[in-house]
């Protein structure tokens, strides 16, 4: 299964393709001015449908990927959801040493 | 006949009262005060005081000036984009435009309250100024679809996801107001990403080359955020102290 947006609907707003775990939403390369998500990649997460504004981004059980490609998509995830975490804890890690430091010298 | 816009308002140069005053146009004392406050001038950005905010209530009144910033120049960009591009845009495009200026003065004023709410004020924290002046668009860029892709749909597009992590980050404080304003905020953001998005399209059918200048516009404003988060994770790898671990699971 997989999940499809309605190109009538989409605004471009390129919410779902910034948050994409496995980089399968397109646009950049679209020959119409859209987003659309590649089907071969799409893992099922829902990250894409729960972030769109326009609601446009619906569950497709008709289309369903190989299954290599969705254990290609799933390794993907895994990369993202790492790399994203470390990108998180650090940029926490510096502020909350940032406030520290404030308060030690008591600003 | 009925004289253009253009024609009709003030010709002198825009002045904004009080001027914007980035960090750099400050005195050096301004620039000490500032970085004791925020630990450095480098913390004044929105990803860096999100967190901070997170840990600490005062530093949500810096993170709400650093989008009032930016919706300072929400007002100056398409109120300009109003009487620049009035004889070359059908007239209800304008009119969305001119709705769109009135939108970012409303959200001006909604950040001020929310300044004096946090108990700071215009003036405490300077202006953050991210990307290119207007003046400094050179003339071929100024095609009202190209602006439509980098100001309407990509960086509008950008702004719904920080009005949304700081919506939750508020949820999360308990900061009521806060939440509620940029909830407020991020409905109209969505409604200018679709309007830029419908004009982009309108533009390019009567001049489809519009279509993928306007499309190599967004992508390379792309770029150069990606260029400047990666700048800014690589200096705060660089900076933080290995002691320092951060609480919470990080989600």
């Amino acid at each position: 299964m997989a999940y499809v947006i309605d190109q009538s609907r989409c605004i471009n707003c390129s919410w779902c393709r910034r948050e994409c775990p496995t980089d399968t939403i397109h646009y950049f390369d679209q020959e119409v001015r859209k987003h659309k998500i590649d089907p071969q990649y799409c893992i099922d997460c829902d990250i894409c449908a729960r972030v769109c504004p326009m609601d446009c981004i619906s569950h497709e059980p008709a289309v369903v990927p190989d299954a290599q490609s969705l254990a290609a998509g799933k390794m993907r995830a895994r990369a993202w959801a790492r790399d994203r975490r470390q990108l998180k804890l650090g940029i926490r890690a510096y502020a909350e040493s940032q406030v520290l430091k404030i308060a030690r010298n008591g600003s | 006949m009925t004289r253009a816009l253009k024609e009709r308002v003030d010709s002198r140069e825009a002045k904004r009262e009080p001027p914007y005053r980035t960090t750099m146009e400050l005195t050096p004392e301004q620039q000490k005060a500032l970085a004791e406050k925020l630990g450095g001038i480098q913390n004044y950005n929105p990803v860096v005081l999100r967190e901070m905010a997170r840990k600490d209530r005062r530093f949500f009144a810096p993170l709400i000036m650093s989008i009032l910033s930016a919706e300072f120049r929400g007002i100056d960009f398409f109120g300009r984009f109003v009487v620049d591009t009035e004889d070359e845009v059908p007239w209800h495009m304008t009119l969305g435009v001119a709705r769109q200026t009135f939108d970012e003065s409303r959200h001006t004023l909604l950040n001020m309250k929310l300044l004096e709410h946090l108990g700071s004020s215009v003036g405490e924290y300077p202006d953050i100024i991210l990307g290119p002046q207007r003046d400094d668009i050179p003339p071929e860029e100024l095609d009202p679809a190209i602006l439509l892709a980098r100001v309407n749909v990509a960086l509008e597009g950008f702004a719904l996801t920080t009005f949304e992590e700081i919506r939750a980050l508020a949820e999360q404080t308990g900061e009521e107001m806060v939440a509620h304003c940029h909830d407020y905020n991020m409905a109209d953001e969505v409604t200018h990403v679709a309007l830029g998005d419908y004009w982009l399209e309108k533009l390019s059918q009567v001049q489809p080359w519009r279509k993928e200048r306007a499309r190599a516009a967004q992508q390379e404003f792309e770029s150069n955020i990606a260029m400047v988060r990666q700048m800014a994770r690589s200096y705060m790898a660089a900076s933080t102290p290995s002691e320092a671990t951060p609480s919470g699971n990080g989600n």
